[in-house]
């Protein structure tokens, strides 16, 4: 009984309990704090729907930590995604509405399109050329919105047909379609990273791209799935955005790169690579969804909210690598302690 | 008695709980021309780098000129006057000699302006102590080998120096250049300079130094005056074969099995060129030869890592073009790289992940799912057939001791179910009795029918452990012979290019 317990505990993450508690604890300091607001349907309602478009932009970036890179362009792949689209309803609607349904899947297709040529830009430089990924996806997070801003010469594209408001906005009883896709398509994910050979060999190569180098291992063919499904990844959220806000824009949500960079490292997928549980991630989610919303609530400038997310980031990357080098001391300290009393037990014999 | 130059007292050091140094004491003297020896592996780049700051030791004191340290950075050691000349001389291809001579000078003085003027002086009164003459505006990336060396020298006595420290300094050049380099060090050597040389090569060191000091697995073997020292002992106290091994026995000479594998006229531009040699199941084929005899890019070459250019592999009789490690998967061979810590381990990820990480494809259930009950089975079935003491599949490969990460690497490529295994120096940095053991697993796998190509430096290993042995050099097989028709000493000579015919009459 005690040793199932045991071993139970073992397998749970460290990470999961603290994220966890601090989910908890938040909630409940929120409770305290703005509680009436905080607790009303229409504000859980509405952080439901919130955490989709960030939340998928942190799973992409997830997904490029664990491969020890980095995918700085996902938001713009998006905005390209939702510009392009809209361009091509503006043009192609017919005035009575009767190729809607032809023209949306029209947009599912220009969405893959657009995420797998993206990605597979970013893995060709990163890969083919072997550029670091922080220098290939800035670049091309300029690219992408570059060409965005030519095509709408920086205007908004808007007032999208209605049947796609209407999914945007639709309700599964108490929860919102989208989120519950989205949870959905997080849970494959998520089996993706933890259960196929893939996800083992993604989270081995950002470990020691070496080592699966001499296991024969692909590294390139890892690297041009990783980024084409950080693309592709990216593109969807580019279709929720269009849907949820009736609009897009080559410029929209440029705060949203760092906070899916914060939810990452708060969920202890580390950029050095190959160490952190996908898992966790939906923790980290609803940890910063709390914290955001709480900052609105409580009237807390968005001014000073950025700040403090930098402050968080920062800080969880320093705890991240004091813990790491902690670690490794010890062992090495451990190791001469024992090879040391081998040597006196010797020495008595 | 003038003061030590350099005194380490227990010095220990491990990385990532693998201890590489165990309770080393040093002294060096003003004046004293010190050598040390050890194999790959056996911690002396280590040693090298805590001397010079480059490393922290985890335990133990280092004493400079009469000052104590408990942590020393590199500022700390260079300031004592101790200066490391590394491999590659780590000069600067872009600069001139004098911009080169003078860029430690300058670094460490916090000269904050380039004086060309400076420079050049600086640049010519060093030169002159080594008594050769180098332009002083040549580009540093239009000199010789030899010449980059004077220039790495000359860079290190402009400062105060009292020790310095050369690493292999002989191995990339001429016979005529090493009196040349021997005649500079006795120069330093009145002047009360210490000089500490890294080398193998027993002849040269015997001709300069004064003492010997020889290191293996992290701890010093043998602290020696120089003329007090047996020298056909050095392999020996190197190696360290304290535990007899059974020699291999190759059984298969009767059957006149087929070669498994085959290589014709094999070369890699660049690495090797026109080596050939065939490996019958059963075989341990041993192929040896220093560093840059390119041995290192044989093996990769015949896992697909780096494809030949020319030449044919033959597997089983059939032409087997090998151009990725995928080719070579497929046709069951298996590689053990040569640095276990950087290209064989995941250090940071689980024993499962490690064992699981050559044939993760084929461990998934009916819908491509990773089957975790596979992977503990796999592990288990590993820990004990390689004799490791039982651990959880999920805990860490760093948790491990040396002998037992090999096992790991060894395992991880055993259950691809390879039909041939490269090993490239699979003992290096395993302590005396697990190397002893995977000899044993090596010769059990031969027995079972695999064909072994062994790559290795250490002598008494080809002896006990293969039976034919291929020396290269310089990219080509200069020798060939069955391993029980060779001595150890003529191994040895061979290897280092030293033997002689008339040696033998």
């Amino acid at each position: 009984m005690k040793t199932t317990t045991k071993r139970l505990l073992r397998r749970i993450d460290r990470k999961t309990v603290q994220l966890l508690l601090l989910a908890v604890v938040l909630f409940v300091v929120m409770i305290i704090l703005k509680g009436d607001k905080f607790l009303r349907a229409k504000n859980i309602e509405s952080m439901l729907f919130q955490l989709v478009e960030p939340g998928l932009f942190a799973m992409c970036i997830g997904l490029a930590y664990l491969s020890k890179g980095i995918d700085l362009s996902v938001v713009t792949i998006a905005n390209l995604v939702g510009v392009v689209n809209g361009i091509m309803l503006r043009t192609c609607l017919a005035p009575d509405g009767s190729n809607v349904g032809m023209l949306l899947a029209l947009c599912v297709v220009i969405a893959v399109g657009v995420g797998l040529t993206c990605g597979i830009i970013n893995a060709f430089f990163i890969s083919n050329i072997g550029i670091f990924p922080i220098l290939v996806t800035l670049g091309t997070q300029n690219l992408f919105m570059g060409i965005a801003m030519m095509l709408t010469q920086g205007r908004a594209e808007g007032n999208f047909p209605q049947p796609l408001m209407d999914f945007g906005n639709a309700m599964v009883g108490p929860i919102p379609l989208l989120t519950l896709l989205f949870l959905l398509l997080y849970a494959l994910m998520c089996v993706v990273v933890h259960r196929t050979p893939y996800g083992r060999k993604l989270q081995w190569m950002g470990s020691n791209s070496k080592v699966t180098w001499y296991t024969g291992i692909n590294n390139r063919r890892i690297t041009y799935v990783t980024y084409i499904l950080s693309g592709l990844l990216a593109a969807l959220a580019g279709l929720v955005i269009m849907a949820r806000t009736n609009s897009a824009k080559a410029d929209y949500g440029s705060t949203y790169v760092f906070q899916a960079l914060l939810t990452c490292v708060l969920a202890g997928i580390s950029p050095l690579g190959g160490t952190g549980k996908y898992y966790n991630l939906i923790l980290s989610i609803i940890t910063i969804q709390i914290t955001s919303t709480g900052f609105n609530l409580l009237r807390i400038s968005p001014l000073i909210r950025d700040s403090i997310f930098g402050i968080l980031l920062v800080l969880s990357i320093f705890i991240d690598y004091v813990s790491q080098t902690q670690r490794t001391r010890r062992l090495n300290r451990a190791a001469i302690r024992q090879l040391q009393q081998a040597g006196e037990k010797e020495a008595v014999e | 008695m003038a003061e030590h130059i350099l005194e380490l007292r227990n010095i220990s050091k491990a990385f990532s709980g693998n201890r590489v140094l165990n309770n080393v004491d040093l002294i060096i003297d003003p004046g004293e021309i010190v050598c040390l020896c050890g194999e790959n592996g056996s911690g002396k780049s280590t040693l090298i780098k805590i001397i010079s700051g480059v490393y922290t030791f985890d335990a133990g004191e280092v004493t400079i000129n009469g000052r104590c340290y408990h942590r020393l950075s590199a500022r700390q050691s260079i300031a004592e006057g101790i200066q490391v000349i590394y491999q590659d001389f780590s000069v600067f291809t872009n600069l001139s000699v004098a911009e080169n001579i003078a860029m430690n000078y300058r670094v460490h003085n916090k000269k904050r302006f380039i004086s060309d003027r400076f420079n050049r002086e600086l640049a010519r009164s060093a030169l002159a102590q080594t008594g050769v003459d180098l332009p002083l505006d040549a580009m540093v990336e239009q000199l010789s080998v030899a010449e980059k060396q004077i220039v790495a020298i000359s860079r290190a006595i402009c400062q105060d120096v009292r020790l310095i420290i050369m690493d292999e300094p002989t191995t990339a050049i001429t016979q005529k250049e090493i009196e040349k380099l021997f005649e500079i060090i006795r120069g330093l050597k009145r002047k009360g300079i210490a000089v500490m040389f890294v080398s193998h090569k027993l002849d040269e060191v015997m001709a300069i130094c004064d003492r010997i000091v020889i290191i293996r697995n992290g701890v010093m073997v043998v602290d020696s005056q120089a003329q007090d020292f047996p020298r056909e002992k050095l392999v020996f106290f190197m190696t360290g074969k304290e535990i007899e091994e059974e020699g291999f026995h190759y059984a298969g000479e009767e059957t006149e099995a087929k070669p498994l594998l085959q290589v014709e006229g094999l070369s890699l531009a660049g690495a090797f060129t026109d080596v050939s040699f065939s490996v019958r199941p059963g075989e341990i084929l041993a192929v040896t030869g220093q560093l840059g005899s390119g041995r290192t890019e044989l093996a990769e070459s015949l896992f697909g890592l780096r494809p030949a250019t020319s030449g044919t592999i033959y597997i089983d009789g059939v032409e087997t073009p090998i151009r990725s490690c995928r080719d070579a998967l497929d046709n069951r061979i298996a590689y053990l790289p040569e640095d276990r810590l950087s290209e064989g381990l995941m250090l940071r990820r689980s024993l499962g992940d490690n064992f699981s990480s050559a044939v993760i494809d084929k461990l998934t259930n009916r819908l491509g799912l990773v089957s975790e009950k596979r992977v503990e089975e796999l592990s288990v079935r590993w820990m004990t057939d390689l004799k490791m003491s039982p651990k959880h599949y999920t805990t860490l490969a760093s948790d491990f001791s040396g002998g037992n990460q090999q096992r790991i690497v060894l395992g991880k490529w055993l259950a691809s179910e390879p039909r041939i295994f490269v090993l490239n120096c699979p003992t290096v940095g395993v302590d005396v009795k697990s190397k002893s053991e995977i000899h044993a697993i090596i010769r059990d796998l031969a027995a079972q029918g695999l064909a072994i190509v062994l790559m290795s430096d250490d002598v008494g290993e080809i002896m006990a452990s293969s039976n034919r042995v291929l020396i290269m050099q310089g990219g080509r097989v200069v020798f060939e012979n069955d391993t029980e028709k060779v001595s150890e000493s003529e191994l040895n000579d061979r290897i280092i290019g030293a033997y002689r015919e008339e040696a033998v009459k």
